[in-house]
C-alpha cells in the first residue's frame, strides 16, 4: 500500500515536471476524445484557432465549436450537452447555484466608439455620446465637427458588444429609433467607413485604418489601456464548466491560459487575462 | 327590327367586355410570370456575381490538399468542405428517416380516405405541415434534454437528432404529394386492374405507384430541398461552426445553410463575406444537382412503367 503511494507520487511528480517543461501542445499527446464548446459568439475565433492547432497536432481529438449566445452557453453546459459553455458576461448567482458551474475569465474585450476617418471630431464626452445616441444631438457641428447630420449605427439586440456599449458607454441610456442596426463588427466597420456622417462602435481589436476612434472622456481606446484599466468600456470573456474540469477539458483550459493560448487571444483581437 | 338591333348591340357589348376581361387576365398572368422569373433571375444573378469569383479549390479545402481531405479525412480549415459533406449526410439521413413513413402514410390516406381515422390523421398532417421550423428545433432540444434525464444520460444534440427533427418537418410534404398524386390518377386504371384479377396490393404497387411516380418524386424533391436549406431546426439540434467531417450519428456536424447564416451575421472581413457568398452559390448548385438527380430517377421509373 505504502509502496503504491510512493510510486504514484513519483509518477505524478514526473508527469507534472514533464508537463511544465514541454511545449503546450505536447500535453494532448496520446489523448483521445471530444470537447464540445458552445455559447457567446465573441469567443468563436479564439476557440476555433485553439481547436485547429490541437486537432492538427492530434487527430484523435475532436473539438466542436458552436455559437448561440451567452444564455445558450450557460444552459448547454449546465445541462451537460457541452463540456465548455462560453459567456460574454459574468455568471449570475442563480446560474452558478442551479448548475454548479465553475467560471474561467480568459480575455478582455473592449468596445470603442468609431467615426469616419474624414470626420474631424477628436474627442467626445460621455454626456455628448449619450445625447448623440439618444437623438438629442443631431448635427456634428454641435460637438465640434462639420455641419452635417449624424447617422447612428448600433449592433443587433443580443450582441455582447452592444451590451457593453449600452452599459458602460451610454449608461443604459435610450437609443434613438432612427439608429441603423448592423449585425457584426465587420458590417459595422464597412458601414462607418462608407458613411462620412456615421458614428458606431466596434470591438477595440477591430479598429484599423478604415475607421477612426475619437477619444472618449479623455480615454484613448487601445488594447494596452483596456488591459491596465485606463479605458473603461470593457467586458471579460469567460469559459464555464460544470464542476471542476477534468481530462481533455482541463487540458484545453490550461492550453488557453498557456503562452501559446495567450498569443491566440491576441491574434483574435482580445486582451489575454492571467489565470485567477 | 328595333328589338333585333338592341339584341345585337347587347351581344356586341357583352362580347367586347368579355374580350377586355380576357385581355386583362392575360396581361395579369404575363406580368405575374415576369415578376416571378425576374425575381428568381435577379437573385441567381446576384449570388453568381458575388460568389463566382470565390469558386475554386481553395473555397472548399483551404490550404489542405483536396485528395488528403476527401480520402484521409485530413482536417480542413478555412474551407467549406466539412459543411458541404455535413449537409450531404444530413439530407441523406433525413430522407432515410422520412421516405418510408411519408410515402407510406400518403398511400394509406389515398386508399382509406373514407374512414374517420384517416380524416383525423390528415388534419394532423396539415397541422404538422404548418409548424414553423424553429418550433421543430425547440422540440428537438427539449426532447434531448428529456432523454438525458430519463433513459439516455449521454444523449446529446447531434446529426441524428437534427435529421430526425428535419424528417418530421419534411414528412408532411411527402404525405400530401403522395396522396394527391395517387388520388389524381384516372379511376379506369384501378378498375381495369381489378377486372384483370389483380389483388389490391398488386394494383397499388404495380399500377398506381408507378403511374404516380412523377408526383411522388416531386414531393421527394421538395422534401430534399427543404432539408438541405433549413437553418432553424439544425441550429438548435447539433449544428456547429467548427467540427470537421461528421464523425458518426451521435456527433455534431457542420452544414452549409448555417455556415452562410453565421458568416452573414459575424463576418470580420471582406474575404470571409465572399466565402459566405461562395457557400451560397454551392448550396444553390447542390439543390440544382438534387433536382437533376431526382429528375433522372423519374425518367428511369417512367420508362419502366411504359415498358420500353
Amino acid at each position: 500500500m505504502k509502496m503504491k503511494n510512493i510510486v504514484m507520487t513519483a509518477m505524478i511528480c514526473i508527469l507534472t515536471a514533464s508537463a511544465a517543461t514541454a511545449a503546450p501542445l505536447d500535453s494532448f499527446k496520446g489523448q483521445k476524445g471530444k470537447i464540445d464548446i458552445a455559447g457567446g459568439t465573441a469567443h468563436i475565433p479564439v476557440m476555433q484557432e485553439a481547436a485547429k492547432r490541437i486537432m492538427s497536432a492530434n487527430r484523435d481529438i475532436r473539438i466542436t465549436v458552436a455559437g448561440g449566445g451567452s444564455g445558450v452557453g450557460v444552459k448547454q453546459v449546465g445541462e451537460g450537452l457541452v463540456e465548455i459553455g462560453n459567456t460574454g458576461r459574468a455568471l449570475k448567482k442563480d446560474e452558478i447555484e442551479k448548475y454548479g458551474l465553475k467560471t474561467f475569465p480568459f480575455a478582455i474585450d473592449g468596445v470603442a466608439v468609431v467615426i469616419n476617418p474624414e470626420n474631424k471630431v477628436a474627442e467626445l464626452s460621455f454626456e455628448q455620446l449619450g445625447d448623440i445616441y439618444a437623438g438629442k444631438i443631431t448635427n456634428w457641428k454641435q460637438v465640434g465637427g462639420a455641419d452635417a447630420e449624424i447617422n447612428l449605427y448600433v449592433r443587433e439586440d443580443g450582441s455582447g458588444t452592444r451590451e457593453v456599449f449600452t452599459e458602460k458607454a451610454i449608461n443604459k441610456g435610450a437609443v434613438s429609433a432612427k439608429a441603423n442596426v448592423v449585425s457584426s463588427n465587420g458590417a459595422m466597420k464597412t458601414a462607418v467607413a462608407k458613411d462620412a456622417r456615421a458614428i458606431g462602435y466596434v470591438g477595440i481589436g477591430h479598429i484599423d485604418k478604415s475607421v477612426k476612434a475619437p477619444k472618449l472622456a479623455g480615454m484613448t481606446a487601445t488594447q494596452e489601456n483596456a488591459a491596465n484599466g485606463k479605458y473603461t468600456v470593457v467586458r471579460d470573456l469567460y469559459m464555464n464548466t460544470k464542476g471542476e474540469p477534468s481530462g481533455l477539458t482541463a487540458l484545453f483550459i490550461d492550453y488557453i491560459y498557456s503562452p501559446e493560448g495567450q498569443q491566440i487571444i491576441k491574434e483574435s483581437k482580445y486582451i489575454p487575462l492571467k489565470r485567477k | 327590327m328595333i328589338k333585333l338591333l338592341t339584341k345585337i348591340t347587347k351581344e356586341k357589348r357583352t362580347r367586347s367586355t368579355l374580350r377586355i376581361k380576357f385581355y386583362a387576365l392575360k396581361a395579369l398572368a404575363f406580368a405575374s410570370a415576369a415578376v416571378v422569373a425576374g425575381g428568381c433571375g435577379a437573385l441567381i444573378f446576384f449570388i453568381f456575381q458575388q460568389g463566382f469569383q470565390t469558386l475554386d479549390v481553395r473555397l472548399f479545402f483551404g490550404d489542405t490538399p483536396p485528395l488528403e481531405a476527401i480520402f484521409h479525412a485530413a482536417p480542413v480549415w478555412e474551407g467549406i468542405w466539412p459543411a458541404f459533406a455535413g449537409t450531404f449526410c444530413l439530407v441523406a439521413l433525413t430522407m432515410l428517416m422520412a421516405l418510408v413513413p411519408g410515402i407510406g402514410c400518403g398511400l394509406f390516406l389515398a386508399r382509406y380516405s373514407e374512414s374517420g381515422l384517416a380524416r383525423t390523421l390528415s388534419s394532423g398532417i396539415e397541422l404538422l405541415a404548418s409548424v414553423p421550423s424553429i418550433v421543430m428545433g425547440l422540440f428537438g432540444f427539449v426532447l434531448i434534454i428529456a432523454l438525458r434525464r430519463t433513459i439516455a444520460p449521454d444523449a446529446t444534440t447531434s446529426i441524428a437528432l437534427a435529421a430526425f427533427c428535419l424528417a418530421l418537418l419534411v414528412m408532411p410534404a411527402l404525405v400530401v404529394t403522395t396522396r394527391a398524386s395517387i388520388e389524381s390518377l384516372p379511376p379506369m386504371l384501378e378498375i381495369t386492374g381489378a377486372s384483370l384479377g389483380f389483388s389490391h396490393n398488386a394494383i397499388m404497387l404495380r399500377l398506381l405507384v408507378p403511374a404516380a411516380a412523377r408526383g411522388i418524386l416531386g414531393g421527394v424533391m421538395l422534401a430534399m430541398g427543404r432539408a438541405a436549406e433549413d437553418t432553424a431546426v439544425i441550429m438548435l439540434t447539433g449544428v456547429v461552426v467548427n467540427s470537421g467531417l461528421p464523425a458518426g450519428l451521435a456527433s455534431k456536424f457542420e452544414a452549409l445553410p448555417f455556415l452562410i447564416y453565421y458568416t452573414a451575421a459575424q463576418y470580420a472581413d471582406e474575404s470571409e463575406l465572399l466565402r459566405g457568398f461562395g457557400a451560397s452559390l454551392v448550396l444553390l448548385m447542390l439543390s440544382a444537382a438534387l433536382m437533376g438527380a431526382a429528375w433522372l430517377c423519374q425518367r428511369g421509373m417512367e420508362r419502366r412503367f411504359r415498358g420500353n
